[in-house]
């Protein structure tokens, strides 16, 4: 009897001390215009993106102060920040063709939100060696969220590669 | 009548007593009779004083010997003309040559001046030709040659022969030294471009240093082809050479041929330099081929010293610098026997050069002055002089004078009153000390010792060239057998294997894909496990009593 009353409190505590935990939701990067074809004559492929270190994880990042930096516990990527990227940008310059061409390899430095709903992508990319010309840029590239919640902040992030993608396409000859 | 100017009347007063006084009258001091003896005195005087103002110059000849001469009786002639007579023949106070007694006639007073010259002319055969031969009949007699010069002289010192050149003859009189010159002869023609403008006139031995003296005379105008420049050189014989064009025979001229001959000139490249005066000496030449290889006279005198062997250095052979000649050799080797080591010279061999300016300018005194004082000038700056092989065949050296870099420092050194310039040792000796040099160290090297372990690894070697041999051999049976010709094609198959494996761990291989995915995956499920760390840390009960999660910061729209 004293056994049962003294489960009975502990039960009691437990589920008075327990707390409740908001869902996690997940997401995923897309491609606004997807589903448009690649430009004509375009001999370009992303091989690889490179991710600064704050974004190997798959918190979604966003910015509260100028220094300070917040990984969202709620909201986080579906897959790998590296691979969502990497897709994007491969469709973006080749369409569904990402073997032709020249090889590029992207890095980026920076990929995040704000409270405010100002949004930054910043980084560089380089043409692999082989036939041709090396050439390489830096995109430096701000946008603002159509509206709030991590839903337009992550559309927001999609629609600042594309621009990106769009400076690789012009600065290539194959591909302007 | 009384004459008063009678002189026979002596009276005090002739007017007084005219008749009673004695006339008194002296005797004559003088008496006609003396007249006579007068005159005759007088004329005798005056004969006396003819005769002897008729009388001419007696004179006094000495001869080597009276042959020939016959008091009273040989003649004195000049021009072929009867001048005067021996008048006697006597023994010289020194009993060996003779006093003639000559009486001229007084005309030829003018004729015995300073330089007058007498002879005795007898039947002569020489080299000259024959003459003389009158006096076989006439008997000899005394030829005079008056000379220039103030008349006067009354004793004279007769020649053995007729002189060749007159005395009085205009022209110029040299002196030339010669080493060897024995074709030349008193009379030997004096030859200018074949043209004989002269003669020697004497010739004599110098027994101090067994050089020949002549006395060359050249007539007028010729004399003034004498230059100080002028060379002088045997044309006695005959010179013959050999070339392509077959023998060359060539002689001055017939009497240079029978008689010898001195031919002189300005050789080439020689200025035609200074007059000279009557009695300058001269070298003579052997011949033409000497001349040419030592044209020059003025030389500054240097002594090398040499601790080499000078075994092939002659006298005459060349100096050189750098292949110009600038002088000759002089002496060679030690001239006293018991001098064969000196302390100051040590056991160094002397040679004695003359260097010689004329072969690179100037052949004047001057000239060698100057050429000195560049030469120390040059020694100080390096120049030193060394002996040099001048034919391989022959071994004939020579003298090299040049510019040395690794020498000390030094300078043209005054010895006794010798000049000595700083000698080096030949390329020849340098190569001789350094092959010397070299075999000594090979002598010290144990060679023995080297050869013996060299033979006994030789013999290892051997061995082991058997044992691999048979190896080898053992091995070309194997590769040879049936196994092995077919691992060429398993090894091949393996490659291929191998090769398709790594292409499966290549940069574009699934495999090297799916690590990376891999190691992402990894590197997010740690950056989670992170924050469940950190938040153990932060409330190490949360596993019991959960911390309330915080809600994340929500961004608002944006302004674009």
């Amino acid at each position: 009897m004293r056994a049962l009353i003294t489960a009975l409190s502990l039960l009691l505590t437990l589920i008075g001390c327990s707390n409740s935990t908001p869902s996690t939701r997940y997401y995923l990067l897309t491609d606004p215009f997807s589903t448009q074809p690649a430009a004509a004559g375009c001999a370009a492929t992303v091989k690889s993106v490179t991710l600064s270190p704050y974004l190997q994880r798959n918190n979604i990042m966003l910015q509260t102060t100028a220094n300070e930096l917040v990984p969202a516990v709620q909201h986080r990527w579906s897959e790998p920040l590296q691979a969502g990227a990497l897709r994007l940008l491969q469709q973006c310059l080749a369409g569904s063709d990402a073997t032709r061409g020249v090889e590029i390899d992207v890095h980026i430095d920076h990929l995040h939100g704000s409270e405010a709903g100002n949004v930054v992508l910043q980084g560089h990319w380089q043409t692999r060696a082989g036939a041709g010309e090396t050439r390489k840029g830096r995109f430096d590239l701000r946008g603002a969220q159509s509206a709030g919640g991590y839903d337009a902040l992550v559309a927001a992030h999609a629609d600042l590669l594309r621009n990106a993608c769009l400076d690789i396409r012009a600065a290539l000859p194959d591909c302007s | 009548m009384t004459d008063r100017n009678d002189p026979n009347i002596d009276s005090p007063n002739p007017a007084a007593d005219p008749e009673h006084t004695a006339n008194v009258r002296g005797a004559s001091r003088w008496s006609p009779v003396w007249i006579v003896p007068i005159a005759a005195i007088v004329i005798g005087l005056w004969t006396l004083v003819q005769h002897y103002l008729s009388q001419g110059p007696e004179i006094r000849v000495t001869f080597a010997t009276a042959e020939g001469l016959v008091a009273g009786e040989t003649k004195v002639k000049t021009l072929d003309v009867d001048i005067g007579v021996v008048e006697a023949v006597q023994l010289a106070d020194d009993f060996e040559s003779v006093r003639v007694r000559i009486k001229l006639e007084p005309q030829t007073a003018p004729l015995l001046t300073e330089n007058a010259q007498f002879w005795v002319v007898r039947p002569h055969i020489g080299t000259q030709g024959i003459s003389g031969l009158s006096t076989i009949l006439s008997g000899a007699y005394i030829q005079l040659s008056p000379g220039d010069g103030a008349p006067g002289r009354r004793d004279f010192r007769g020649l053995d022969e007729m002189p060749l050149t007159p005395p009085s003859t205009p022209g110029l009189q040299l002196q030339l030294l010669a080493d060897n010159a024995s074709s030349i002869n008193v009379g030997s023609p004096l030859l200018y471009n074949g043209y004989q403008v002269g003669r020697i006139e004497d010739v004599s031995l110098d027994s101090d240093n067994g050089q020949t003296h002549y006395t060359a005379f050249i007539e007028s105008p010729y004399d003034s082809l004498v230059r100080s420049t002028t060379r002088f050189w045997n044309a006695s014989g005959v010179a013959v050479s050999v070339d392509v064009g077959g023998f060359n025979v060539r002689t001055e001229s017939l009497e240079a041929l029978l008689t010898g001959g001195v031919t002189f000139g300005i050789p080439e490249g020689l200025s035609r330099g200074l007059p000279v005066n009557d009695g300058q000496t001269f070298y003579l030449y052997d011949d033409i081929g000497d001349l040419t290889e030592n044209p020059h006279v003025n030389a500054a005198e240097y002594t090398l010293l040499f601790d080499s062997s000078i075994r092939g250095l002659e006298v005459g052979a060349p100096v050189d610098f750098r292949g110009m000649r600038v002088g000759t050799v002089l002496s060679v080797g030690l001239q006293e026997w018991d001098a064969l080591w000196d302390e100051d010279r040590g056991t160094a061999m002397p040679v004695i050069v003359h260097i010689e300016p004329g072969w690179l300018g100037e052949d004047t005194a001057a000239a060698a002055d100057a050429f000195a004082q560049s030469l120390n000038a040059a020694v100080q700056s390096g120049l030193r002089a060394s002996l040099a092989i001048g034919n391989l065949l022959t071994g004939q050296l020579y003298v090299s004078l040049d510019f040395h870099e690794d020498v000390t420092a030094d300078e043209v050194r005054n010895i006794e009153g010798a000049l000595h310039l700083p000698t080096v040792a030949s390329g020849l000796d340098q190569i001789e000390a350094s092959v010397a040099n070299f075999l000594s160290k090979l002598q010290q090297l144990p060679l023995e010792e080297t050869l013996d372990n060299a033979s006994t690894a030789m013999s290892q070697a051997s061995q082991t060239m058997t044992t691999s041999r048979k190896t080898l051999n053992a091995l070309t049976d194997l590769l040879q057998s049936d196994d092995i010709n077919q691992l060429p094609a398993s090894v091949t198959a393996a490659l291929t294997d191998a090769q398709s494996v790594l292409r499966s761990f290549g940069p574009d291989a699934a495999l090297q894909a799916e690590l990376l995915e891999s190691l992402q995956q990894l590197k997010t499920v740690l950056n989670d496990a992170d924050a469940v760390i950190q938040t153990y840390e932060r409330q190490p009960n949360a596993f019991v009593f959960p911390s309330k999660q915080p809600v994340d910061p929500q961004p608002q729209r944006g302004t674009p």
